[in-house]
C-alpha cells in the first residue's frame, strides 16, 4: 500500500474526469481528490519515515537520466500535508462560494488539474518531473485566474502570471538542460554540480533561484500577484496565498545544498528577500482593494521565507511557509465572505464597519491577522517568523534589524485591512451571514493559524534528512517578545490610522513600473513585425533577397 | 517489379503516392468528391506500406510525411474551395506534393531534391489558389512567386556546387582548385535558404505566412505540415555535419524562433497567430536540425507532434473561415470535440503540460546547448516559453462554453477521423515518449 503513496498526485484526476463528464452534482465529486492528498502526506508522516521512490527507466531515453522518478520523504509529505489540508479547505468552501456559478464543473475540474500538478511538482524525485509539475501549475494558476471571462481584466491578469512563469520555466528548462547529460536527480543534485563553470553551483543556483522568484512572485517579478487576484477568491486562497506561490521557497528548500555551494547566490537570494518583504509591505499599505492588499502581504511574508533561504536557514524558510500557509489561506477565504456577504464589494473605501453583520468572521480574520504579525505563543507566525529573525540575526545582522523592522509594517498592513473592514459596527452595507459552508473551513484554518506553530520541533526533526539539523523552536523568547510588541504597535497604530482617515485609509501610491514599459516595448516590436508581414508581394520579395544576401554576405566575409 | 523494391523505400513511396495521385485525377471525372477523398486516404495509406516493410533511418520520417498527408486529405473540405469539383484535384495535389516530400526525406542528390522541393511547392502554390475568394488566390500568387525565388536559389546553388565538386551528390567534396572551396560554400549556403523556404525559416517566411492565413484547410494543413516535414530532412542532407553550415542555420533557426514569436503577439486572428507562430515553430526544427545527425531523433519527435498538434487545431477550425477572430473564440459554435481538439492542439503547440510540446522543445533545447552553446540556447528558450502568451490566449474562452453548434459547425467524418487520429498520437507521445522516439 505503501508503495502508492507517490502517486498521490493522481488523486484528484477521477474528480477532474467526473466534473468534466458533468456526473454527480458539481464540486462534490471532486472533494475526496484532496482529502486523500492530505491522507497521503499524513501517512508517511505518521510511518517509518523511509522514502519512497518511484523510478521508471527510460522515460526519455535522449537523456542520460531520462527516468520518470517520484519521491515521497519528509520535505514532500509535509508538503502533501499542507496543499491537502488547505485544498479541502477551500473546495468545502467553494461549493458554497461557486454556488451560483454557472462554471461551477469548470471550477472544480481547474482546481483538480491544479492540486495534480501541485502534487506532482511536490512528489518529482528528479528535475525533469518537476518541470512537467512546475509549468503545469502556471498553466492552472492562468486558466484560473482568467476563469470569470466576463469580468473585466481578468485575461490580462492571466497573462501577466503566464508570462512571469514563462520565465522562471525558461530558467528551469535551461537549468535542466545544463546539467550533464540531464543527471538531475534533486535529492543528489548538489554532488552532481561541478564547482564552477557553465554546469557550476553558480550557474545552476541562479537559474534556480530565477525560477523560484518567478513563481514566488519575488523582485522585479512581483507584478503578476496583485493582479492574479481578479480570479475567485478561494483561487486566491489556495493557489496564490499558500501553495503554487509557495512552491519557489519549496524548490529553495528542496535543493538548499546546491545554493550552499554558491554563497554569492545566497547573498543575492538574502538580499532580494528582504527588500521584497519590506517594499511589498509598504505597497500593501497602499493599496484600496482588500485582495490586492492581501497579495503584497503574501509578497512580503515570501521575502521573509526567501530571506531565511538566503541566510542558510532552510528549516525557518520552510516552517514559516507551512505556518503561513494556514493564516493567508484563512484571510483570504475571510476576504471571499466579505465580498459574497456584500455582493461583489472589494474596496476598502466602502467596505468599512461590518464586524456588527459579520462577528464571526471578523473574529477569525482577528485570528490570522495576530497570526500574520506573529503574536507570541498564541499564534504559530510567532514560532516561525521568530526563527527567519533569528537566522538573519545570526548570519548577517544588517539584514535581519531590517526584517525586524518590517514586523512594525506587518503589522500596519495587517491592521489597516482588518479595521478597514471590521474596525466599527456601523456599515451602510447590508452583508448576509455566512453559512456553515463558507465559516467551517476558516474555522478549521483558524485552529491551525493558533497550533501549527507547536509543531516546530517533531517537524523539525521530520525534515533533518531533507533539511539538516532544525534549531530549536521557542514558543517565547525575548526576540520574540520584541518582534511582537513590534507587531502589535503596528496593529494599534493602524487602527488609529483607520480611525482618523476612514477605512479607505492608505498611503499615496507610485504610478507605472518597469512591467508597463517592458510591455510598451514589447507591443511595439511586436507591431513592427507583424506590420512587415503587410501581404504586399514587393515587401516579401525584397524582404527575402535583401536577407539572403545579407547572411551569404556575412558569411562568406566570416568565412 | 524488381526495378521497383530495388529503390529507395522514400522513392517507392513518392512513386506510389505519384501513380494514385494520377489514379484519383482521372477518377475524379466519374466519381463523386467522397469517393475521391476515399481514394486519397487509401492512396496514404497504401504509399505507407513499402515504407514499414523494413525499417531504416528514413522510416519514421517517411511515416510523418504520409501520416500527414493522410491528415490533410481527411481535412479537404468541399465548402472552402472555388468549386465543389475541385476537392479531387485537391486531393490530388497533397498526394503529389506529399511525394515530392517523401522523396526529400532520403535525398541525396542535388537534382532530386530540386524535384521534390518544386513538387511540394507548386502543389502549395495550387492548393492555396484554389480556396474561396481573393485572399486565397493572393496567398497563391505571392507563394509562386516568393517560391520561384527559393527554387532560384537552390538551382543557383546546385550548380555552383557541380562546378565546385563535378558532382550532383551533396556531400560531395570540392575538386582541388582556387577558390573552389569558397564556391562550394556559398553554393551550400544558396542550397540551404532555399530549401528553408519550406520551412518559412527567415528572411524567406513569407510564402508560408499567406498560405497559412487565407488557404483552404487542407491547404493550409499541407504547408505546415507535410512541406515543413519534407524541408526539414532535406535541410538536414543539405546541411550534413559541416560546422559552418550548422553555425548559420543556428543563427537563422533562432531568429526565426524570436521573429515569430513577436509576430505572433500581435495577431488578432486565429490564422495569423498560427501563421506567424508556424514561422517560430520552423525555427525550432530547424535548431533541431542545425544539432546535426545526433538530433535526429529529436528532430523526428518534435516534428511527430508538431504535426499532431497542428491537425488538431486545423481540424478544430475546419470550415469556420479564414477570418477567426480571437475575441469571438467563446461565441463561435464549435461544439465539444472540437473545441477540445483546439484547447489540446494550441496547449501542444505552446508545449504546456500535459501535452507533449514540453517535451519536444525541452529536447530540441537539450540538443542546441550541447552544438550551439549557451546564447543561443537562452534566446530560443525565451522564445519557446514566450509562445505560450500567444497560443494560451484564447484557452480561456475556449474553455468557458460557447454557442449551441449549428448543423454547418457539425464536424464532418473525415474531421472526426482526424481528431482521433492526432488525438491517438498525441496520446502516445505523452505518455510513452520514448516509443515514439525508438522508432526513430
Amino acid at each position: 500500500m505503501n508503495s502508492l503513496l507517490p502517486w498521490a498526485f493522481l488523486c484528484t484526476i477521477p474528480g477532474l474526469l467526473l466534473q468534466a463528464l458533468g456526473v454527480g452534482r458539481a464540486g462534490v465529486a471532486s472533494l475526496l481528490g484532496p482529502i486523500a492528498v492530505l491522507l497521503a502526506g499524513a501517512a508517511w508522516l505518521v510511518g517509518d519515515h523511509a522514502p519512497l521512490v518511484v523510478s521508471i527507466a527510460d522515460w526519455l531515453p535522449m537523456l542520460g537520466d531520462g527516468t520518470f522518478a517520484l519521491r515521497l520523504d519528509a520535505l514532500s509529505a509535509t508538503m502533501l500535508t499542507v496543499i491537502g489540508a488547505v485544498a479541502s479547505c477551500v473546495y468545502v468552501y467553494s461549493l458554497a462560494y461557486m454556488h451560483d456559478d454557472p462554471g461551477q464543473r469548470r471550477f472544480f475540474a481547474l482546481l483538480d488539474f491544479f492540486v495534480a500538478t501541485m502534487c506532482l511538482l511536490v512528489l518529482a524525485g528528479n528535475l525533469v518531473v518537476l518541470v512537467a509539475g512546475w509549468a503545469g501549475v502556471g498553466i492552472a494558476s492562468f486558466l484560473l485566474i482568467s476563469f470569470w471571462r466576463d469580468k473585466e481584466g481578468t485575461l490580462g491578469a492571466g497573462m501577466q502570471a503566464l508570462a512571469a512563469n514563462a520565465i522562471g520555466d525558461a530558467a528551469l528548462l535551461l537549468a535542466v538542460v545544463l546539467l550533464p547529460r540531464g543527471q538531475a536527480d534533486l535529492v543528489n543534485l548538489h554532488a552532481l554540480v561541478t564547482p564552477t563553470g557553465t554546469s557550476g553551483a553558480t550557474m545552476i543556483g541562479a537559474l534556480l533561484v530565477v525560477a523560484a522568484a518567478a513563481k514566488s512572485a519575488q523582485g522585479p517579478l512581483y507584478f503578476w500577484l496583485p493582479s492574479a487576484m481578479a480570479g475567485p477568491t478561494p483561487v486566491s486562497a489556495l493557489i496564490h496565498a499558500a501553495t503554487m506561490v509557495a512552491a519557489g521557497v519549496y524548490l529553495l528548500c528542496r535543493t538548499h545544498l546546491v545554493l550552499a555551494q554558491a554563497p554569492d547566490v545566497l547573498h543575492v537570494v538574502a538580499w532580494l528577500g528582504v527588500l521584497t518583504a519590506l517594499v511589498a509591505a509598504i505597497a500593501s499599505l497602499q493599496q484600496t482593494n482588500y485582495k490586492k492588499g492581501l497579495a503584497y502581504s503574501t509578497l512580503s511574508q515570501l521575502g521573509y521565507m526567501f530571506a531565511a533561504i538566503g541566510f542558510g536557514a532552510p528549516f525557518a524558510a520552510f516552517f514559516h511557509l507551512f505556518t503561513h500557509a494556514s493564516f493567508k489561506a484563512l484571510l483570504f477565504l475571510v476576504a471571499g465572505i466579505v465580498i459574497h456577504a456584500t455582493d461583489g464589494e472589494e474596496e476598502l473605501g466602502k467596505l468599512g464597519g461590518l464586524r456588527g453583520q459579520l462577528g464571526a468572521t471578523a473574529w477569525l480574520a482577528l485570528v490570522g491577522s495576530l497570526a500574520l504579525i506573529g503574536l507570541p505563543i498564541a499564534t504559530a507566525g510567532a514560532f516561525s517568523k521568530d526563527l527567519v529573525l533569528e537566522a538573519g540575526l545570526e548570519h548577517a545582522p544588517m539584514l535581519g534589524y531590517l526584517l525586524l523592522g518590517g514586523v512594525v509594517l506587518t503589522g500596519l498592513y495587517t491592521g489597516r485591512l482588518w479595521f478597514a473592514v471590521f474596525g466599527r459596527s456601523d456599515s451602510k452595507l447590508h452583508a448576509h451571514a455566512p453559512g456553515l459552508l463558507l465559516l467551517g473551513p476558516v474555522a478549521l484554518l483558524a485552529v491551525g493559524a493558533v497550533v501549527l506553530g507547536w509543531t516546530g520541533n517533531p517537524l523539525g526533526e521530520v525534515l533533518a534528512p531533507a533539511l539538516g539539523k532544525a534549531p530549536e523552536v521557542h514558543a517565547w523568547s525575548t526576540l520574540g517578545a520584541i518582534a511582537g510588541g513590534l507587531g502589535l504597535c503596528g496593529f494599534v497604530l493602524a487602527g488609529a490610522w483607520v480611525k482618523a482617515k476612514g477605512s479607505g485609509a492608505a498611503l499615496p501610491s507610485f504610478r507605472g513600473s518597469w512591467v508597463d514599459v517592458a510591455s510598451g516595448v514589447s507591443d511595439g516590436v511586436a507591431r513592427l513585425v507583424a506590420s512587415v508581414h503587410d501581404g504586399r508581394v514587393v515587401t516579401a520579395i525584397v524582404f527575402s533577397l535583401f536577407g539572403a544576401g545579407i547572411v551569404t554576405l556575412v558569411t562568406v566575409l566570416r568565412h | 517489379m524488381s526495378w521497383f523494391l530495388e529503390l529507395e523505400r522514400s522513392l517507392q513511396a513518392a512513386a506510389v503516392l505519384g501513380v494514385l495521385a494520377t489514379l484519383v485525377l482521372v477518377g475524379a471525372a466519374k466519381w463523386s468528391a467522397q469517393i475521391v477523398a476515399g481514394l486519397g486516404v487509401a492512396a496514404t495509406v497504401l504509399a505507407a506500406v513499402p515504407a514499414i516493410a523494413t525499417p531504416t533511418a528514413a522510416t519514421f520520417p517517411l511515416l510523418i510525411v504520409l501520416s500527414a498527408a493522410l491528415l490533410c486529405v481527411l481535412l479537404v473540405r468541399h465548402d472552402e474551395l472555388a468549386d465543389e469539383r475541385h476537392r479531387a484535384e485537391t486531393t490530388a495535389l497533397i498526394l503529389f506534393g506529399s511525394a515530392g516530400a517523401c522523396a526529400l526525406v532520403s535525398a541525396t542528390n542535388l537534382l532530386t531534391i530540386l524535384v521534390g522541393f518544386e513538387s511540394m511547392s507548386l502543389s502549395v502554390a495550387v492548393l492555396a489558389g484554389i480556396g474561396r475568394g481573393e485572399r486565397s488566390l493572393e496567398a497563391a500568387f505571392r507563394f509562386f512567386v516568393l517560391g520561384a525565388i527559393a527554387a532560384a536559389l537552390l538551382v543557383y546553388g546546385t550548380a555552383l556546387h557541380f562546378y565546385a565538386t563535378g558532382s550532383l551528390e551533396v556531400g560531395a567534396p570540392a575538386v582541388a582548385g582556387d577558390g573552389l572551396q569558397q564556391l562550394r560554400t556559398i553554393g551550400h549556403l544558396l542550397l540551404l535558404l532555399g530549401v528553408s523556404f519550406e520551412l518559412a525559416v527567415v528572411p524567406l517566411q513569407f510564402g508560408a505566412l499567406g498560405v497559412i492565413q487565407a488557404g483552404p484547410i487542407g491547404g493550409v494543413g499541407f504547408a505546415m505540415t507535410v512541406s515543413k516535414v519534407g524541408a526539414a530532412f532535406a535541410l538536414g542532407h543539405v546541411v550534413g555535419g559541416e560546422r559552418l553550415q550548422q553555425d548559420v542555420l543556428v543563427a537563422l533557426a533562432v531568429t526565426t524562433i524570436v521573429w515569430g514569436t513577436l509576430g505572433a503577439l500581435a495577431q488578432r486572428t486565429l490564422r495569423g497567430l498560427l501563421a506567424n507562430s508556424a514561422v517560430a515553430q520552423g525555427g525550432f526544427v530547424a535548431l533541431g536540425i542545425a544539432c546535426g545527425a545526433g538530433a535526429h531523433a529529436t528532430v523526428c519527435f518534435y516534428l511527430a507532434v508538431y504535426v499532431a498538434a497542428s491537425a488538431l487545431v486545423l481540424a478544430a477550425i475546419s470550415g469556420d473561415g479564414d477570418e477567426i477572430d480571437l475575441t469571438t473564440m467563446r461565441s463561435r459554435p464549435l461544439g465539444t470535440m472540437r473545441r477540445l481538439a483546439l484547447v489540446a492542439g494550441l496547449m501542444s503547440l505552446a508545449g504546456m503540460p500535459p501535452t507533449p510540446g514540453l517535451l519536444a522543445k525541452f529536447l530540441v533545447l537539450a540538443r542546441s546547448w550541447e552544438t550551439a552553446g549557451m546564447s543561443w540556447t537562452v534566446v530560443a528558450a525565451l522564445g519557446g516559453v514566450f509562445g505560450a502568451l500567444y497560443y494560451m490566449r484564447p484557452v480561456p474562452d475556449l474553455l468557458s462554453g460557447g454557442a449551441p453548434i449549428d448543423g454547418r459547425s457539425q464536424p464532418t467524418f473525415g474531421v472526426r477521423i482526424a481528431i482521433v487520429a492526432a488525438a491517438v498520437v498525441t496520446v502516445v507521445c505523452t505518455v510513452a515518449p520514448y516509443a515514439a522516439m525508438r522508432l526513430a
